[in-house]
């Protein structure tokens, strides 16, 4: 065949596929796919069993993330969600860049139970941006049979008696936080000077640590294994899963508080299914579905009668590390608060220098 | 010991031993030699012959399995090479390529520690030896075969050594180059005034060069002898077919006299020349004798003792014309005949009869 | 003759065209890159030079750096002391099972390079093997982690790791010497240790220059090990550029250090290569 008429029929091809296509795309149009930009573990369906009984027909999609910055770099590229599902302090940021729309919670019938103080959390200039889901802390794991005496204070990790068996998270914002407080300062009020002697106090930790510490595998095994005595912001779920597996350690408070945080679930302003993306948030804050989440992960859920229900039912010995039946636990710890992209740059500054240096 | 510049007794080199019995090669089978100090001896021989491990024995390259060399009268059998006086200059010259020409040469005196002026002044010497004085600063890469084997040679030469051993030098070059450098080595050596051992397997360029040539086969030294004795009387039949051209015929002894012997071949009575050996009556032998020792003559003219036959082939070569003449046995006889006057070319033609000619002493009558 | 040409422009359009889509305007992207304010939104549009006052100032990312070089040249350097014996040993001692062994030598480069990482974060643990054997023997009281999160542990895994790929190129050179070059230094007076100084390791150093760059290249950017098995001591350039892009979405400031890092490898080779030259000519009166 000559070669403008191989050409020409390639186009009618083409054009005829395209047609297709578009035919296919707008007959979806009305029905998802719904895509979630979600941690890893929670796209398991019983946490959304609701939404799949209520819409079966429309397609779920999870894209997975594993740092706060990856899920926000994703969104500002133009990365098309109808869902994410943040750290409650990087709320600031997305509403700063415009990433996000308001939540309408007269659609979400289980917002009533959702708890006041962390519903508090999710809103920006009066406006709710994020529908609060699970919530725990940042504290000390402890092996109580390795230590020569337990710490009880962020200060601690300091102590000489237990160099080169501690471990700290890999993440500016937490460890900054529990520099400042072993300095006695206010995290999220400070001075340059006083960031300034957060940064020397954290070099100052080097000796002390085996080292940094960035999936909660890896610190698992190392506090299983003995290496580590003492792993500092770690989460609840750390101390679950060691005590199932018969390991002696304690989650303690220090006295200077647990450093709390929340994430919840947000709508993307690139969202093409919001009226679906509520009917989601919807399942997932619903009781059975947050039972659920508590049961697994050991940590505490936004609706307040299901962590009623979790009180009763789980294990005492979680409840006590919880505090999940402690009314002041709001009031003594320390909760992760929305960073300015200012300060959220100078503190990645700040821990980069002290991973630098020698 | 003996005055010897290199002697060799009984040495043995077999490979593949680690291989089991039925692996082993023998390349070299219980070989004496008596080499004289200044003298140029070539080892001759086909390929596989054991010339080239005989070398590398007397060079250190290879240890004997049995037997001893001595070099200058000192036992060297199992002397590694950088304590031999001996230096050799290898086949694909086995130049540095890292080093310069002037570097090249002045590796033996640089490993001796011999102090830098002195070096360079040896340096300037071995190269205007090789007649190539300009070339120091260049790299092997930029030299011509000829001139990249003048360079192995001046690198031997400069380390003043008892022996200089050459594994076919000129193999690689064209024949112009190869003739022309033929002659430079034999001045050379004579100028030197070292002995050399050379190994080659062009007879012609052995006949040329050497003052006494060994002929080898399959690890064995068949004849030694300098290259007149060698081409004119071959003590055995693998030695007179290695060496130029020869015709080989059965033959039986009918009688001797003092110098020379009558035999029958092909029917008629011929002579030869006497050898040492003696030889009985009846005896099978075979008659050698060169092309160009034979003089054909028409058949109706000669007489006495002489071949009869039929010319089958003439090649015409120039110089020489050949004839090739059928004896009435089947067996051939290869003459060649100078063209000159009206002799040779012309004389014969396919199908003329012809009768054989020689002088008894160009004739040898072999055992072997 | 037009023929020819034009036939030539059409074979090197498409590498080319590759190598300018995936390599140059890449590289370009990432330069101007470390020109911007920001990564995202209005930032993105803002140039300021602010990042490379920064990295001036910043004196501990610098000493990274030299610290990242340094180990990357630790890395090299064992490799080399111990791919060359390996190599010689193939060629010169092997016979004909060399190829056979060689390919032994390369097998375990075959398998994922995470995979080989981790396996020395398991040698290395205190359940590991190495703890293992130093209780056996005595020198160790009870289970502790041997080397494991430190300086030493990213070296030793980096050096396991890359053995094979310096290995090679010192093969490959030491099998092109022709064996009558040696014979030839034993003839002119040459005991084995100084044909070797004279002749094999003059003669194998391309091989060895080639294998000091296979390694030192990706070497100096690591980030994966140190991140598995290099503790706090451990930390590498790499790392903080990994986290400048993840973590601190600090793009232009990512883009800046990783142009200074390829900067910093650029001179060092070029230093190196004329090194080399230059020693080259006096090598010969140095040594033996």
């Amino acid at each position: 065949m000559q070669p403008h008429r191989i050409v020409r029929w390639l186009c009618r091809v083409l054009a005829l596929a395209m047609a297709l296509a578009l035919a296919a795309c707008a007959g979806q149009k009305a029905s998802g796919p719904l895509i979630v930009l979600d941690w890893s573990g929670y796209e398991q369906e019983v946490f959304w069993q609701e939404f799949k009984q209520a819409h079966p027909n429309v397609q779920v999609q999870h894209t997975f993330f594993a740092e706060d910055a990856e899920a926000f770099a994703k969104l500002q590229s133009g990365f098309v969600a109808d869902l994410v599902h943040p750290n409650s302090s990087w709320l600031q940021l997305y509403v700063d860049n415009d990433l996000l729309q308001p939540i309408d919670t007269s659609k979400l019938k289980n917002w009533p139970q959702i708890m006041e103080p962390l519903a508090k959390m999710g809103q920006v200039n009066g406006k709710q941006y994020m529908a609060p889901w699970e919530w725990g802390y940042d504290s000390i794991l402890v092996r109580t049979d390795k230590v020569p005496e337990m710490p009880d204070s962020w200060a601690d990790l300091w102590d000489p008696r237990y160099q080169g068996h501690v471990s700290i998270f890999d993440s500016a914002e937490s460890s900054i936080v529990v520099g400042a407080l072993a300095l006695g300062y206010d995290p999220y009020n400070m001075t340059d000077q006083q960031l300034e002697e957060v940064k020397q106090k954290l070099i100052a930790l080097k000796p002390n640590l085996l080292g940094y510490w960035t999936d909660y595998t890896e610190i698992n095994q190392q506090v299983a294994s003995g290496e580590v005595w003492v792993a500092a912001n770690t989460w609840p779920d750390a101390y679950v899963a060691l005590k199932a597996e018969g390991i002696a350690v304690d989650y303690i408070t220090p006295k200077e508080g647990r450093i709390g945080w929340v994430y919840g679930y947000c709508i993307p302003k690139s969202s093409k299914n919001p009226g679906l993306a509520h009917a989601y948030i919807d399942a997932v804050i619903s009781k059975a579905a947050m039972v659920e989440m508590a049961r697994q992960y050991g940590y505490g859920a936004a609706n307040l009668a299901a962590n009623q229900e979790i009180v009763k039912t789980l294990d005492p010995d979680v409840v006590r590390v919880m505090q999940l039946d402690n009314p002041d636990l709001v009031k003594t710890t320390v909760f992760m608060k929305p960073l300015t992209e200012e300060q959220r740059t100078k503190w990645t500054k700040v821990w980069d220098d002290v991973k630098a240096a020698p | 010991m003996s005055g010897f510049s290199v002697e060799l007794r009984e040495l043995t080199k077999v490979f593949g031993t680690s291989h089991g019995p039925g692996n082993e090669v023998v390349a070299v089978r219980d070989v004496n030699l008596g080499i004289h100090p200044g003298e140029f001896f070539t080892l001759l021989g086909p390929s596989g012959c054991g010339k080239t491990t005989t070398l590398r024995l007397i060079g250190g390259f290879e240890m004997p399995t049995r037997g001893e060399i001595f070099i200058e009268g000192e036992p060297m059998s199992h002397v590694p090479p950088y304590r031999r006086p001996v230096n050799i200059v290898f086949q694909n010259y086995a130049l540095f390529p890292h080093l310069t020409v002037a570097q090249n040469v002045a590796f033996g005196p640089t490993i001796k520690g011999v102090p830098r002026a002195e070096r360079e002044r040896r340096v300037q010497e071995a190269l205007a030896l090789v007649r190539l004085p300009n070339i120091g600063n260049r790299k092997p890469s930029q030299l011509s075969g000829g001139q990249q084997q003048r360079v192995a040679l001046a690198r031997a030469l400069i380390n003043e050594p008892a022996v200089l051993l050459l594994d076919e030098p000129l193999g690689a070059l064209d024949l112009k180059l190869r003739k022309q450098m033929q002659s430079e080595l034999k001045h050379l050596q004579q100028q030197v005034g070292i002995t050399f051992i050379y190994v080659t397997h062009d007879q012609e360029e052995a006949l040329t060069m050497s003052d006494r040539i060994a002929v080898m086969n399959e690890g064995q030294v068949l004849q030694v002898g300098d290259p007149v004795t060698i081409y004119e009387r071959p003590s055995c039949r693998f030695v007179a077919d290695f060496i130029g051209e020869t015709n080989f015929l059965r033959a039986q002894v009918v009688g001797k006299e003092r110098d020379r012997i009558c035999l029958c071949v092909a029917g008629e009575r011929v002579w030869a020349g006497a050898t040492e050996e003696p030889l009985r009556e009846g005896q099978e032998v075979t008659l050698a004798i060169r092309p160009e020792k034979i003089d054909l003559l028409s058949a109706a003219q000669a007489n006495g003792a002489a071949l009869t036959g039929v010319v089958r082939e003439v090649v015409y070569l120039g110089t020489d014309t050949r004839f090739v003449v059928i004896l009435p046995s089947g067996e051939t006889v290869v003459a060649r005949l100078q063209n000159i006057g009206g002799h040779g070319l012309g004389e014969f033609a396919a199908g003329d009869r012809v009768k054989l000619l020689w002088a008894a002493e160009d004739a040898r009558p072999l055992t072997g | 003759m037009r023929d020819t040409r034009s036939r030539l422009l059409i074979l090197i359009t498409p590498p080319a065209l590759l190598l300018i889509m995936f390599f140059v305007l890449p590289m370009l992207n990432m330069a101007t890159f470390s020109f911007r304010q920001g990564a995202f939104g209005e930032e993105r549009h803002m140039w300021t030079l602010a990042h490379y006052r920064e990295f001036l100032r910043n004196t501990a990312f610098q000493r990274l750096l030299g610290r990242s070089i340094a180990m990357a040249f630790e890395t090299s350097l064992y490799c080399i002391i111990l791919a060359y014996p390996l190599a010689y040993f193939l060629i010169f001692r092997a016979g004909e099972r060399r190829v056979a062994l060689l390919t032994l030598v390369l097998v375990p480069a075959w398998t994922s390079f995470l995979l080989r990482i981790l396996a020395w974060k398991l040698i290395l643990s205190s359940e590991g093997l190495l703890s293992g054997l130093l209780q056996a023997v005595g020198l160790l009281a009870e289970p502790k982690p041997v080397l494991l999160y430190s300086r030493a542990a990213v070296v030793v895994a980096l050096t396991y790791s890359w053995l094979p790929f310096v290995a090679l190129p010192i093969f490959a050179a030491l099998e092109r010497i022709d064996p009558h070059l040696l014979e030839a230094a034993a003839d002119l007076g040459c005991p084995p240790w100084r044909a070797f100084l004279r002749v094999t390791l003059p003669l194998s150093l391309p091989g060895v220059v080639a294998g000091f760059f296979f390694v030192f290249i990706p070497t100096l950017g690591e980030w994966v090990t140190p991140a598995l098995v290099g503790g706090v001591d451990g930390i590498m350039y790499g790392n903080i550029i990994q986290d400048q892009f993840v973590r601190g979405l600090n793009w232009p400031m990512g883009a800046l250090m990783s142009l200074v890092m390829l900067l910093a490898m650029l001179v060092l080779l070029g230093l190196l290569v004329w090194l080399l030259k230059a020693l080259h000519v006096e090598l010969g009166d140095l040594i033996g």
